[in-house]
């Protein structure tokens, strides 16, 4: 039986990510943080989303990650072997020191591993998977709405700032300044809040009559592969990541 | 001359509080408060068991405070989405979506700011503080679910947030600009405290260009990363919150009379 | 015995309360297509069928229904995509599909047929002429011959909207001919859509007179829309080029460019950005308050000047676009589907406001399938195919 990321069924990957997280969370030494962080982005990888993490890491935690680093690389309280040091005045003291320097890269990997472990689990997900991962696990379906739609939604939201965008060209408004920019987005702000307001009892009614709130089996249109080993594979990994966290607690 | 408003084009059938399950249950309401409680007991915990204590030690904080906050707020958001009509539950993806959007294009953007609650504190104001709560707390977790992982551990803080701007609005703070201001202000006091240990134990304060720099600054003085942290988280979250019940104001007053007429604080 | 098919005209409230009070399992389509896509689906497949997922027996059951209906919409070729990347006509198709797959007893359909071409509105209408249940749909704006024929009865309400002494308004422009040269124009760019940098139209010629009105039609997706952005200089052309008078329109600056051509597009609730309708006559590159309230005057809006611009009635909502782009004073008027959602009164103060503009010197161009305003304004046409 050969096994490709093709016939990874989504709930593995949810359980897979979400195992991950607080395995990326507890006291780990820097080198086990960095094995870790190397063996997450494997998996990443080999479910084809390399590209996609790139992307996340850039805007989401890779800045954080580095940030965190440099903070504590020039400001580290209680480090002893200095490199540099920079007091521009008696209160401030600025020290690049070799503690600093570990203690920012420790945190920096909590911080990319805590990203990997999320990637894992959402990005090979698409929103109509989670759908049915999260109905098949019995969730209310109230809160499987509000997941998923919310991963759905900024594909509408672009649309009418698109719109919205081009009215404002459309009538000559100014935008060659910063001020006049952020005086538009702020409209364009208003113009989205007032449409999503328009339309949310129509919503409402449309969902409730084709049967969000009604309670019984769902068919699905599409089908998801899954095998007797990844059914275990996701006991097996999902005691483990309840495992984790208790001994974290307890720790 | 006739009007030329709308009044009256809609059914009758879908302003009759559409899908309104307001029976609360004993087990919505004990989700509620055990969730409220774990985020308060985990917020405590913190505080007690590791402040002044050095911060390579800290590495067994990040773990149980993630799992907390997020428990916390999972329990929240399940005690409530029974008791919100499903005309706001339909309306809140949409929502968190404006926050996503606004809050990472405002993160990345020179402005020291975060404005990721406008959304949450506009549901809360229109639609009372468990809807802001739900709102805060699933912008967050759908922003880690799409772009921004990091900000999944602030799930709670954000409820918090929409929760704190339902009961402003109940007390009248968004009918005038200055109200509006110092409620935010007060807001953000709360969000900065309650932020702080997530930030610090889990971000090392790095949250963004601008407030890192602040924090380094106050650990260069040599307060602990925790006071530090905490000291910008509150100053920011102070100016960033007064902006944004300030916008809301501003918004508020721009929104049409017929949606208006569906929410009990601007009818 | 046959099942009512019921066409309510104007606001008709008392007859909509007593169909669904009659009715309480009726379903309901309301006019907003946007509204009705659930955002819970990855593909329009998927969106179609959530509303059965319940109720279907088995996967191939439910996969039919779709299909079947699905085709009689003419929308097989959309059920791969994603629901919330549609444009607005396909969206409402879309919502047509899905409520029409759930095999309910009694419907109401609230403007169904709205920004729909010519052919998807033949579809949709025979849709609801094989439905086998009481329905009820509703048009505020014009009604055309096939769907009085295909309602066993019509609920019409009186108008007594009184049509206002049209006043004749002192036009401000600077007459001056439209002339495109070779445009090719490319398919409108968008995330979702793969197609980008396929050329849509190529070697358009036109040239517009002063005074004279230009029709452009053709079926939903010919480029009517994209060409009016073009010729507005809101869309690059891949080449060629626009001009008004002496002016290139693609090189004047974004302030300037509503005074040579100005455009409103579809959809006027998409298009608004103000909070009242005094501010909204006056935003951006316009001629200022007083020319602005006479415009205001004349097209009947005078009364609502302080209200928010969406508490509008959608007809309202649509002339006051109209006259949001004539409020900069421009040589050239586009105007995309202006007539959609007008009521016959409103329909009327249009066609008597935009044949005194070409009086006046100005140059009409209009995007169309409404034959009747093609006649009334005098149009030549120009197909696109």
């Amino acid at each position: 039986m050969r096994i490709d990321r093709f016939s990874i069924n989504p709930k593995t990957w949810l359980v897979l990510g979400l195992s991950a997280v607080p395995l990326a969370l507890i006291s780990l030494d820097i080198g086990a943080r960095a094995v870790l962080l190397l063996l997450l982005i494997c998996v990443v990888a080999w479910s084809g989303k390399l590209h996609a993490y790139g992307r996340y890491v850039l805007l989401g935690v890779g800045p954080v990650a580095v940030t965190a680093f440099c903070i504590q690389a020039v400001s580290f309280v209680g480090a002893q072997t200095i490199y540099a040091q920079w007091t521009p005045t008696s209160f401030l003291n600025f020290r690049l020191s070799k503690e600093g320097i570990l203690y920012g890269a420790t945190l920096g990997l909590q911080i990319l591993n805590f990203g990997t472990a999320c990637a894992i689990a959402f990005l090979p997900v698409s929103a109509g998977e989670l759908r049915w991962a999260l109905t098949d696990w019995k969730l209310p379906s109230r809160l499987i709405y509000l997941l998923v739609t919310s991963m759905n939604a900024p594909v509408l939201l672009s649309r009418y700032v698109g719109l919205v965008r081009e009215s404002q060209v459309r009538r000559g408004l100014d935008d060659s300044t910063v001020f006049s920019r952020s005086k538009l987005a702020l409209t364009s702000i208003g113009t989205l809040i007032n449409l999503i307001l328009l339309e949310h009892e129509d919503r409402a009614q449309s969902l409730e009559q084709r049967g969000l709130d009604r309670p019984g089996e769902r068919v699905f249109l599409r089908t998801y592969p899954d095998t007797q080993l990844q059914r275990v594979l996701r006991w097996i990994v999902g005691a483990c990541g309840i495992c984790t966290c208790i001994w974290g607690i307890l720790a | 001359m006739a009007s030329r408003t709308t009044s009256g084009q809609r059914l009758a059938s879908s302003e009759a509080g559409l899908g309104n399950h307001s029976t609360t249950s004993v087990k919505d309401r004990v989700l509620t408060i055990i969730g409220a409680l774990l985020m308060v007991i985990t917020y405590g915990w913190t505080l007690l068991s590791h402040q002044g204590q050095q911060e390579a030690t800290s590495g067994n904080i990040a773990m149980p405070l993630v799992l907390g906050y997020f428990i916390g707020a999972l329990l929240i958001i399940l005690g409530n989405i029974k008791r919100i009509p499903l005309s706001i539950i339909a309306l809140i993806p949409f929502a968190a979506a404006i926050n996503i959007v606004l809050g990472q294009i405002v993160g990345i953007s020179p402005i020291p700011l975060y404005l990721d609650t406008i959304a949450t504190v506009l549901i809360g104001y229109l639609a009372g503080p468990a809807a802001g709560a739900m709102t805060g707390a699933l912008t967050n977790i759908a922003w880690g679910l799409t772009i921004n992982p990091t900000t999944i551990p602030f799930a709670g803080g954000a409820a918090l947030i929409g929760l704190l701007a339902g009961y402003a609005a109940r007390a009248g703070f968004f009918q005038r600009w200055w109200k509006a201001l110092i409620a935010g202000a007060f807001v953000g006091v709360i969000a900065g405290f309650v932020g702080a240990p997530v930030a610090a134990y889990v971000y090392g304060g790095g949250m963004g260009v601008g407030t890192g720099s602040i924090v380094a600054t106050l650990q260069a003085t040599g307060q602990s990363l925790f006071a530090a942290t905490t000291l910008q988280s509150v100053l920011s979250d102070t100016i960033d919150k007064a902006a944004v019940f300030l916008i809301v104001w501003v918004l508020g007053r721009g929104i049409p009379q017929r949606v208006k007429d569906r929410f009990s604080t601007t009818r | 015995m046959r099942h009512r098919k019921v066409l309510v005209l104007g606001e008709g409230q008392d007859a909509r309360a007593e169909f669904l009070a009659e009715h309480p399992e009726a379903l309901v389509l309301q006019a907003n297509p946007y509204a009705n896509i659930s955002g819970l689906a990855d593909t329009v497949e998927d969106e179609i069928a959530y509303g059965v997922e319940l109720t279907a027996s088995n996967r191939d059951a439910m996969r039919q229904s779709v299909h079947e209906v699905s085709e009689k919409l003419g929308i097989t070729y959309l059920l791969g995509k994603h629901p919330l990347g549609l444009s607005g006509g396909q969206t409402q198709l879309v919502a047509l599909a899905g409520i029409f797959t759930i095999k309910s007893t009694a419907l109401f359909l609230e403007n169904p047929l709205v920004g729909l071409d010519a052919s998807a509105r033949q579809r949709a209408l025979a849709l609801m002429e094989q439905y086998r249940g009481e329905l009820m749909w509703s048009n505020p704006a014009r009604v055309g011959e096939d769907e009085r024929a295909l309602a066993t009865s019509i609920v019409e309400e009186v108008f007594e909207h009184v049509l206002a002494d049209q006043q004749s308004i002192k036009w401000r422009l600077a007459p001056a001919a439209l002339v495109a040269e070779n445009l090719e124009v490319p398919v409108p760019s968008a995330r979702w859509s793969k197609r980008t940098g396929q050329t849509l139209l190529s070697g358009v010629t036109l040239e517009v007179a002063p005074g004279e009105s230009l029709a452009l039609t053709g079926a939903n997706g010919s480029g009517k829309s994209t060409l009016l952005k073009t010729l507005a200089g809101i869309a690059k052309p891949k080449s060629g080029r626009v001009r008004v008078g002496e002016q290139d329109v693609a090189r004047t600056k974004t302030k300037r460019r509503p005074q040579l051509i100005s455009l409103a597009t579809q959809q006027p609730r998409y298009q608004i950005l103000t909070t009242s309708v005094e501010r909204e006559i006056t935003a951006g590159a316009s001629e200022g308050k007083d020319y602005g309230r006479q415009l205001l005057q004349s097209f009947d809006l005078e009364s609502s000047a302080a209200e928010n611009p969406y508490d509008l009635s959608n007809s309202a909502q649509q002339l006051l676009a109209v006259a949001c782009a004539l409020a900069s004073a421009p040589s050239v008027l586009a105007l995309d589907e202006p007539s959609a959602s007008l009521s016959p009164q409103d329909y009327q103060t249009l066609v008597g406001l935009l044949n005194s503009f070409t009086q006046a010197g100005g140059v009409l161009v209009v995007a169309s399938h409404d034959e009747e305003l093609i006649r009334d304004i005098n149009a030549r046409v120009f197909t696109l195919t």
